[in-house]
């Protein structure tokens, strides 16, 4: 069968499921490319995150509670990020990178878990690789021997991003607009100021993010999740792991679980908040918290030169150059119709009488 | 057709196939250019023929459809007709003969619109949904408002354009495709090709082994998630249910744990090699690891035969002296170092034994000589041939280094004998030598 466009592929392999083929049928072309990038994009990087997940992330994955876990989840990097936020505000750049850490840690963990919980487990958060990479900037010169070689491209950055397994100890990136070189990236999201940790959800819910006094914030404060021995364990490559290994984290999870005072100092907490204002605790991550980084003078990252493509319901209007093979002749009425509906002005110039070979 | 017939009567056979033939010669040629579905008959061929099609019945559901669609927006719109005026076949039939084109014009589709017939609680409901971010459309049905086709005949006539989606409902969807997605990387891994990727494999296995092992526990345990007994409970009450019911289900399946440590699934990564994660094993501090995670250090121990308690074949013996692999065999008339390239991969091995054999079984030809000197059957000694033939026995039967070292110092040039101490010095001082003298 021949296929003329992607559409017609997309409408092929969604064959047997009416709402994905009327969807791939019927959508703007603009926000189809949009989507499918954005898709893309994350296959591309995270596509094979947590495939080599030991046995003890599996278990830990597979064993949680939907309710109990990722809530915890949500509430230590809702803490580890509030007290980042009112150390930076105290000019403790330590402690923030202590926070931030440990919050990156979590966050890791969690990105590599998702995937085998069985979809009791959702994290979503904007990558940090645009931000880091202002750290790691040095690149190739023509004249490097490997550039000679074909290795590599002259240009080309020496280094590669971690993101979430970023190693370092120092954090003072993420208080800086992402670097120039992800700017299509950043023009998908649109986040280019410093790094919107206000963004990070778990199961669908914003973390909360508190306002602390930074003359209140003595010191580093752990959280009773970072306790869990899956934070002790789920590095550590499925390969490198003895029966040993695993038996040694049932007996700390059990231990955990059984007998710790940690998920009892947990509940305390949050039955106490509970009671102080139910109304305020129900609305809890409904909405993303004011920007962690508001209190910062950041230039953002421009990415004004492109239009920023807008996904926009029916009726939605946009500035969309108008493409040379858009023939009206060539269109289904009902592409066309959409067209018309969603934007006017690119329906008038396609459907315009064409002037002596002009296109734009 | 007609000048046809006319040849037919005004010429010979012979003459009438000739021009058939001109005819359907010109036919073929213009076969590319023309719409071959356009079997229209010209107009001589059609003298003397009429063509009239049966009227439609005024009563037909499809006539009456028609005139709506006609009745609508009709200054913009060309449907095909038949012209049903009779004593004008000519003109009926040039008509039918050029194809219509049937365009669907602007008046024959219209937007959607609401029926405006709701109830109080559906247009509470519908408001409802609009307030998420559904269109008013999507919000309809969804509140159960909607008033369309209810059977296949009406569904051929409707005429609503389809409305593009709200972003609310293409988040939906999104879920869908989510799924749909996580499927397919699922089957991805569980088809990947140990050989080709070799990492993806050991995911699959270990995915598929991981659920086998669990398969019991996770499904008592989901069962017990949607049951009752946990619906009203929230917070630290349903944390303590959880827990107890997960300590009474592993004290009543204690071989769930034995089970779980048989699985072995993280076996399956190890097996693929050290892909990310740093080396393991003999391969640590040896830096760079091989394609599936042999290292260098490995590398030289399958060459130098450590590890290899069975034979050693002689080719891989002559190339530990420097053999140069060529048809014949290995032959050599300078060392080389197997480290630089002379080593064979076991498959390799395996083939060119079998060519040795069938060698062996050829004309004589040039003989090859598995110590590592090239000889022609007409310049060696009868007992320097015995001597070969009996040190080639030898190492074909035993495949001991040892006796191959014995060999080299009764037969063997010095240079080779040399080559092959220092492989093995060098093998001693990493430590995975084999003793000398083991079998």
């Amino acid at each position: 069968m021949k296929i003329n466009s992607f559409r017609e592929l997309l409408v092929k392999k969604a064959e047997g499921d009416d709402s994905l083929q009327t969807l791939a049928k019927f959508v703007d072309s603009e926000v189809l490319a949009e989507k499918v990038l954005e898709s893309l994009e994350k296959m591309a990087r995270a596509r094979h995150k947590g495939d080599t997940a030991n046995l003890a992330l599996r278990d830990f994955a597979q064993d949680m509670d939907p309710e109990t876990e990722p809530h915890m989840i949500r509430d230590a990097l809702g803490h580890h990020v509030s007290r980042y936020k009112a150390a930076l505000k105290g000019g403790r750049q330590d402690l923030a990178n202590q926070h931030a850490k440990q919050a990156f840690n979590i966050m890791n963990m969690t990105d590599r878990a998702q995937k085998h919980s069985g979809g009791k487990l959702a994290f979503e958060h904007v990558s940090p690789h645009p931000w880091e990479r202002n750290k790691m900037t040095s690149t190739y010169d023509p004249d490097h021997p490997k550039v000679q070689e074909g290795k590599y491209r002259a240009g080309e950055f020496k280094t590669k991003t971690k993101g979430l397994s970023y190693r370092g100890s120092d954090f003072s990136h993420l208080q800086q607009a992402p670097h120039e070189s992800y700017k299509k990236e950043v023009k998908r999201h649109g986040h280019a100021g410093a790094y919107p940790f206000e963004q990070i959800r778990v199961n669908g819910k914003h973390i909360h993010v508190d306002d602390h006094d930074p003359e209140e914030i003595a010191g580093y404060e752990a959280h009773p999740f970072d306790f869990h021995p899956i934070m002790d364990h789920y590095k550590e490559a499925a390969k490198n792991r003895d029966p040993k290994d695993d038996a040694r984290y049932f007996e700390d999870k059990n231990q955990y679980y059984n007998e710790s005072p940690h998920m009892d100092n947990f509940f305390d907490r949050h039955e106490k908040l509970e009671e102080q204002d139910p109304e305020a605790y129900a609305a809890r991550g409904s909405k993303p918290a004011d920007p962690v980084h508001g209190h910062l003078d950041v230039e953002p990252l421009d990415i004004s030169d492109e239009k920023k493509v807008q996904s926009g319901s029916a009726g939605g209007k946009r500035d969309v150059k108008t493409k040379a093979n858009l023939d009206p002749d060539k269109l289904h009425p009902d592409v066309l119709k959409v067209i018309k509906d969603t934007q006017p002005d690119l329906y008038a110039k396609i459907t315009a009488p064409k002037e002596g070979g002009g296109e734009e | 057709m007609s000048d046809i017939k006319n040849t037919f009567a005004e010429n010979t056979f012979l003459e009438v196939l000739k021009k058939l033939k001109g005819k359907l010669s010109k036919a073929q040629e213009d076969e590319d250019e023309m719409d071959l579905q356009d079997y229209g008959l010209s107009e001589e061929d059609l003298q003397g023929l009429s063509v009239q099609d049966e009227p439609l019945d005024e009563d037909d559901e499809a006539a009456r459809w028609l005139r709506e669609q006609e009745g609508q927006g009709a200054g913009e719109e060309e449907t095909a007709q038949v012209d049903q005026e009779k004593g004008n076949p000519q003109e009926e039939a040039q008509q039918e003969a050029q194809p219509q084109k049937k365009k669907v014009g602007k008046g024959s589709f219209k937007d959607w619109e609401p029926h405006g017939e709701y109830t109080p609680e559906q247009e509470a409901k519908m408001q409802q949904f609009m307030d998420e971010g559904y269109t008013h459309r999507e919000a309809e049905k969804l509140a159960g408002a909607h008033k369309g086709p209810t059977d296949f005949q009406s569904a051929l006539k409707h005429n609503v354009w389809p409305s593009q989606m709200s972003n609310k409902h293409m988040g939906e969807l999104k879920e869908i495709a989510s799924h749909w997605i996580d499927n397919k990387d699922r089957m991805d891994k569980l088809e990947a090709d140990p050989e080709k990727a070799p990492m993806k494999h050991a995911a699959g296995q270990a995915m598929k082994a991981h659920e086998e092992a669990t398969k019991d526990y996770a499904q008592a345990y989901n069962e017990f998630l949607q049951s009752d007994e946990l619906k009203d409970l929230k917070g630290r009450k349903r944390f303590q249910a959880i827990r107890d019911w997960k300590n009474k289900w592993h004290e009543e399946n204690p071989e769930h744990s034995q089970k779980l440590a048989e699985s072995n699934i993280q076996q399956h990564f190890k097996e693929a090699g050290s892909v990310g994660g740093g080396p393991t094993g003999a391969a640590a501090g040896a830096g760079r690891t091989g394609r599936m995670g042999e290292s260098i250090n490995e590398r030289i121990d399958r060459i130098a035969g450590v590890g290899h308690a069975d034979v050693m074949s002689s080719e891989e013996a002559a190339q530990h002296v420097g053999g140069v692999k060529t048809d014949m065999g290995t032959q050599a008339s300078q060392v080389r170092d197997p480290l630089s390239g002379g080593a064979i991969h076991a498959k390799q091995r395996e083939i060119a034994q079998r060519e040795r054999q069938a060698r062996t079984q050829s004309d004589a030809g040039y003989k090859a000589n598995e110590i590592g000197e090239s000889i022609h059957p007409k310049q060696v000694s009868s007992a320097r041939k015995d001597r070969e033939n009996r040190a080639e026995g030898v190492i074909r039967r035993s495949g001991n280094v040892d006796r191959v070292k014995k060999l080299l110092e009764q037969h063997g040039k010095p240079e080779q004998l040399d080559r092959f101490v220092r492989l093995r010095s060098a093998k001693a001082s990493q430590g995975g030598g084999k003793q000398e003298g083991e079998e």
